[in-house]
């Protein structure tokens, strides 16, 4: 009899202090997706640790594919201005980013649209949110809807693209928070 | 009888135990701190150990940032509650919990501790912390329960 109880109290004592292997914090359902075919909705997602845990802590680890070479080219040159945000890497790490970003942007991989972008700007792009593309994509949201404290900022993609971090943009995976 | 009271008391300890303890701060978090006192000892000879008072005073202390002039402080990002995840101010990014307590993985990386005290010092204060700030500041950060 007391070994039961031992047992169960080791039991207990076991379940307080993990938390449910089955947990899962994916509200929506997973589904199969065509990547890398020019698709700006369907983009081939983050696979570089070092651009995900320096990049990613800020702000969602944009997909390389959303901008061209020439585009990431810039941005980091100067990470220590970086929007107003002092941004430096250590030089290791600035190497790493700087060559999976080149490796995977827009024009090294499948886009072509965000060339079409940069080209009216007539220097490289540095914020995709900037793009006729993204504007023409965006042109409902209004000023207010924007501002709301769930979304504040074009740069805050996941908050309505909520499979943003695997690339993910299309409709049906997208809502607009209240 | 007696088997059954000592059982209720294991029981007691298990369940309570992580109520009223506070985190136990990792060996890396500790050698840093260290290293920080040893610093602030340097720079200042009457240098008395850290204080959490002082720590919770920098973590909402606002500094008007000389360019952009808008008050900035640690809950520009994290919230006044440290317990709870916060998001960026610019970008609107979740920024999980800071406070131990509430996050086991925070200040467990020597790297990652220096990086954005190093980061987020100079966004919020236009500086560097001091070897009293950093300490200070953990102190204060792991008396959360």
């Amino acid at each position: 009899m007391n070994r039961i109880l031992l047992a169960l109290l080791l039991l207990g004592a076991v379940a307080l202090g993990t938390t449910p292997l089955w947990a899962d914090d994916d509200n929506h359902e997973h589904k199969k997706f065509t990547v890398g075919q020019g698709d700006p909705h369907n983009l081939k997602p983050v696979d570089n640790e070092i651009y995900q845990a320096e990049c990613g802590s800020c702000h969602l680890a944009y997909q390389p594919g959303l901008l061209n070479r020439d585009s990431w080219k810039a941005l980091m040159s100067d990470l220590a201005h970086h929007f107003g945000d002092d941004a430096t890497l250590e030089p290791e790490a600035q190497n790493q980013v700087e060559a999976y970003l080149s490796e995977n942007a827009a024009d090294a991989i499948q886009g072509f649209y965000v060339k079409k972008a940069a080209a009216e700007a007539g220097k490289p792009l540095l914020r995709f949110s900037e793009s006729s593309y993204f504007k023409r994509e965006h042109h409902g949201i209004k000023p207010q809807v924007l501002a709301r404290p769930a979304i504040r900022s074009w740069a805050h993609c996941e908050a309505c693209h909520k499979a943003a971090d695997r690339g993910v943009y299309e409709e049906d995976y997208t809502k607009i928070p209240l | 009888m007696q088997r059954v009271s000592l059982f209720l008391l294991l029981l007691l300890v298990f369940v309570s135990a992580p109520l009223v303890a506070g985190p136990k701060m990792n060996p890396t978090v500790t050698a840093f701190i260290n290293a920080q006192a040893a610093l602030a000892r340097k720079a200042d000879p009457a240098f008395a150990g850290f204080d959490a008072g002082r720590g919770e005073k920098l973590y909402f202390g606002e500094h008007t940032h000389s360019e952009k002039q808008e008050a900035r402080s640690c809950v520009s990002c994290h919230k006044k509650d440290a317990k709870v995840a916060g998001s960026h101010a610019d970008t609107g990014k979740k920024i999980d919990a800071i406070a131990p307590v509430a996050n086991k993985k925070r200040f467990t990386k020597e790297k990652e501790i220096r990086k954005w005290f190093g980061r987020n010092c100079k966004w919020v204060l236009e500086r560097e912390c001091t070897p009293l700030e950093k300490g200070d500041f953990l102190t204060w950060i792991y008396t959360l329960e």
